[in-house]
């Protein structure tokens, strides 16, 4: 009989987490995977949408359990620090994809390699050509829909860029009519708009049903057609993982020697600890709670980098009316992405930059806001048709350094277990705040091109990110990293990290995709090592 | 017979000539006169001649929830209506606001802004009375999906809507 519960503990039921317990699964190793947060289906979800009465809170609908704290509620994530960062993470059974809008992008090999071929930052300890064989397992699990003919970079080329070794699993979405008339009006100017790929389905796809264009993607596909980190959890349970809700893990346990983890400790929502224990421990519960798990074990941070490098895609926004309409709120919530600032020899000077727009419907935003001046009767009908065709949300990424006085500390304030609240300290700093000018610039010709008539955002502020990156950084080198090139922790062999915060560079594009190909890695090395 | 039933009536009978689609017109002297006369002037506020009928008693118990003037305020307001010889809710809003009458002006409002909205109440307090049916969504109906719900046939997104 084993003197272990299990070969492998995978800490958080979401997307990577899922991904990880559901490729062990389906090489017959027992797998335990914990979840803080409770199991919803997705009708029960559906009707907690459909039941909200604030429909423009992502959150809002979602579940709160005092024992496992979404990220938005605004008494758990303590932010301190000159830029807010409360990221809007779920803890619950599948986990923040919940409510994504699945963008699923490769990195570019430049992505991998900031430091040595801008001047910045860091580089990856592994590069793309290392990484494609698990993108491409990836984007075949995940079922990505994207275009064979893109150069994603924004550099305009002829052939496809970055390169692949299959085809995209599903072909493209049909661009919507805002997609269409954003390339239509920015293209001459010189922009390069390309498809976003991401995870909705175009055509019945491993169970999923092709997307109907129900433009509720985030937060919360009604039907399925998007995947959902819900889907590698329920694959992993089918084939044999057992899956452990409302656990919340407040302790990893170290060996004598603290060169291993021998077991992790989790609190009911009672409060009544328990105690399992694994030859391999996986790590997988976002990329704030991940190294406040960390810092309270007082585990992997030989380094000192636990927390350290928080990194978000801070965001820029322009909202507008055009003169003509563009028909948002038609298929997708998002849909198509400006690239023309993804990657180039001006990184040497700024940060990348990459614009996208709002797919989702105008109409209750178009509605509240002619209720508020006042307008009634034929004339609040007539406006929200005309006001509601002509609303364009552009919302534009911009890519940050690590810096280690950015990061997530724990707070003296507890939570409902008496567990310490992560903490936030976080700063804009200079390499991201130089893409400004460029960011305005494009904004004026964006006016100018759409022929504005009103402005509803200020474009001067900066907003917080949920793209969480860097906290549990990844290098060769153990005194400057969490975790090396396979996540594994430079001070445990047998603990590995499935998380966004791996990331040493942010990139400008959302990190999901390359963090599910770098854990079904790790899968593969503790198969191998089972 | 009191004047202000008289008014009321007045009133009621100004709005049958344009709710011909409204279900269950039989509320003359109907014993819930109060829930008839939200319908009436429901369709007045909102410059409709039809609105699904278990919406509005939806909408109208949603509201009397959040509103212990409620009823009051739709007698007034019927009154108001039928005495000034008002024919559309762009003539009343004006009215209230040169009038000062500011409890029924945030009355009218309140009853504008659930059906359209398709909540009750705001804040920590709002609360859905049924989201499907929102008059908001009337205006590009066919055009703009309700969120959540199927609008056409897939791929229908790509066209120019006409």
């Amino acid at each position: 009989m084993s003197q272990y519960d299990a070969d492998v503990i995978v800490i958080g039921a979401g997307i990577l987490g899922g991904a990880v317990a559901n490729a062990l699964a389906k090489q017959k190793h027992s797998v335990i995977l914990l979840e803080a947060g409770s199991e919803f289906s997705r009708e029960e979800l559906l009707k907690r949408f459909r039941g909200s009465p604030n429909k423009s809170n992502l959150d809002g609908f979602y579940p709160d359990q005092a024992w496992a704290s979404k990220g938005s509620d605004p008494h758990y994530i303590e932010s301190v620090g000159s830029q807010e960062q409360r990221p809007s993470y779920l803890r619950l059974m599948g986990g923040t994809s919940w409510h994504w809008g699945s963008a699923l992008w490769r990195l570019l090999p430049n992505d991998f390699k900031l430091k040595s071929t801008y001047g910045h930052g860091r580089d990856w300890p592994v590069d793309y050509d290392e990484l494609e064989p698990w993108y491409q397992l990836a984007e075949s699990e995940i079922g990505v829909s994207g275009s064979d003919t893109d150069d994603q970079s924004g550099r305009g080329g002829q052939q496809p860029f970055p390169s692949r070794s299959k085809p995209y699993p599903m072909s493209m979405q049909p661009w919507s009519y805002q997609t269409q008339q954003v390339a239509n009006v920015l293209t001459p100017l010189g922009h390069h708009v390309v498809d976003e790929p991401n995870g909705r389905a175009t055509r019945d796809y491993n169970g999923r049903p092709a997307c109907q264009g129900n433009n509720n993607c985030a937060p919360l596909c009604p039907i399925g057609a998007q995947f959902t980190g819900e889907m590698p959890v329920k694959w992993a349970r089918d084939h044999g993982a057992k899956l452990i809700t409302n656990a919340v893990v407040y302790k990893l346990e170290k060996s004598l020697d603290r060169k291993k983890i021998t077991a992790v400790h989790y609190y009911t929502p009672e409060g009544k600890s328990q105690r399992l224990s694994a030859r391999f421990i996986v790590l997988a519960a976002n990329g704030l709670e991940t190294p406040k798990l960390l810092l309270m074990s007082d585990v992997a941070n030989s380094s000192d980098m636990v927390g350290r490098n928080l990194m978000g895609h801070n965001a820029k926004s322009l909202f507008v009316f055009t003169r003509d309409p563009v028909w948002s709120g038609r298929g997708p919530t998002q849909q198509g992405s400006i690239n023309t600032w993804r990657d180039g020899e001006w990184r040497k000077q700024h940060g990348a930059v990459r614009h996208f727009m709002f797919n989702s419907s105008p109409v209750e935003m178009v509605t509240k806001m002619l209720l508020a001046q006042g307008v009634y009767g034929k004339t609040l009908d007539d406006r929200i048709k005309h006001d509601s065709s002509r609303l364009l949300r552009f919302s534009t990424y911009t890519e940050f350094l690590p810096d280690p006085s950015n990061r997530v500390l724990l707070s003296t304030q507890k939570d409902a277990l008496g567990l310490p609240k992560p903490k936030t300290d976080y700063h804009l700093t200079a390499y991201g705040l130089a893409s400004e000018a460029l960011i305005f610039k494009d904004y004026d010709n964006f006016r100018k091109a759409f022929a504005v008539t009103k402005e509803l955002s200020d474009p001067k502020v900066w907003s917080g990110s949920s793209h969480i990156m860097g906290t549990v950084i990844m290098g060769n080198d153990p005194k400057d990293s969490v975790v090396d090139k396979h996540c594994r922790s430079h001070d445990h062999d047998n603990l590995f990290i499935a998380s966004t915060g791996v990331h040493p560079s942010s990139a400008v594009v959302n990190p999901t995709l390359t963090t599910y190909a770098l854990s079904l890695r790790i899968a593969d090395i503790i198969h191998q090592s089972l | 017979m009191t004047a202000y039933k008289v008014h009321r009536r007045m009133f009621f009978k100004q709005i049958a000539t344009v709710s011909i689609g409204l279900s269950g017109v039989g509320w003359f002297g109907s014993a819930h006169a109060d829930v008839k006369g939200f319908e009436a002037l429901a369709l007045f506020l909102t410059g409709r001649r039809f609105i699904n009928a278990a919406f509005l008693q939806q909408t109208y118990q949603a509201l009397q929830t959040q509103d212990k003037d409620l009823d009051q305020n739709i007698n007034r307001l019927s009154d108001l209506i039928s005495q000034q010889k008002i024919t559309k809710v762009e003539a009343l809003m004006p009215y209230l606001q040169k009038s000062k009458q500011a409890a029924l002006a945030t009355s009218a409002q309140q009853i504008i802004a659930a059906l359209y909205t398709g909540i009750a109440g705001q804040g920590d307090k709002a609360t859905v009375i049924n989201y499907q049916m929102a008059l908001m969504f009337e205006p590009t109906l066919g055009v703009i999906t309700i969120p959540t719900f199927v609008g056409a046939r897939p791929e229908y997104w790509s066209a120019q809507p006409e």
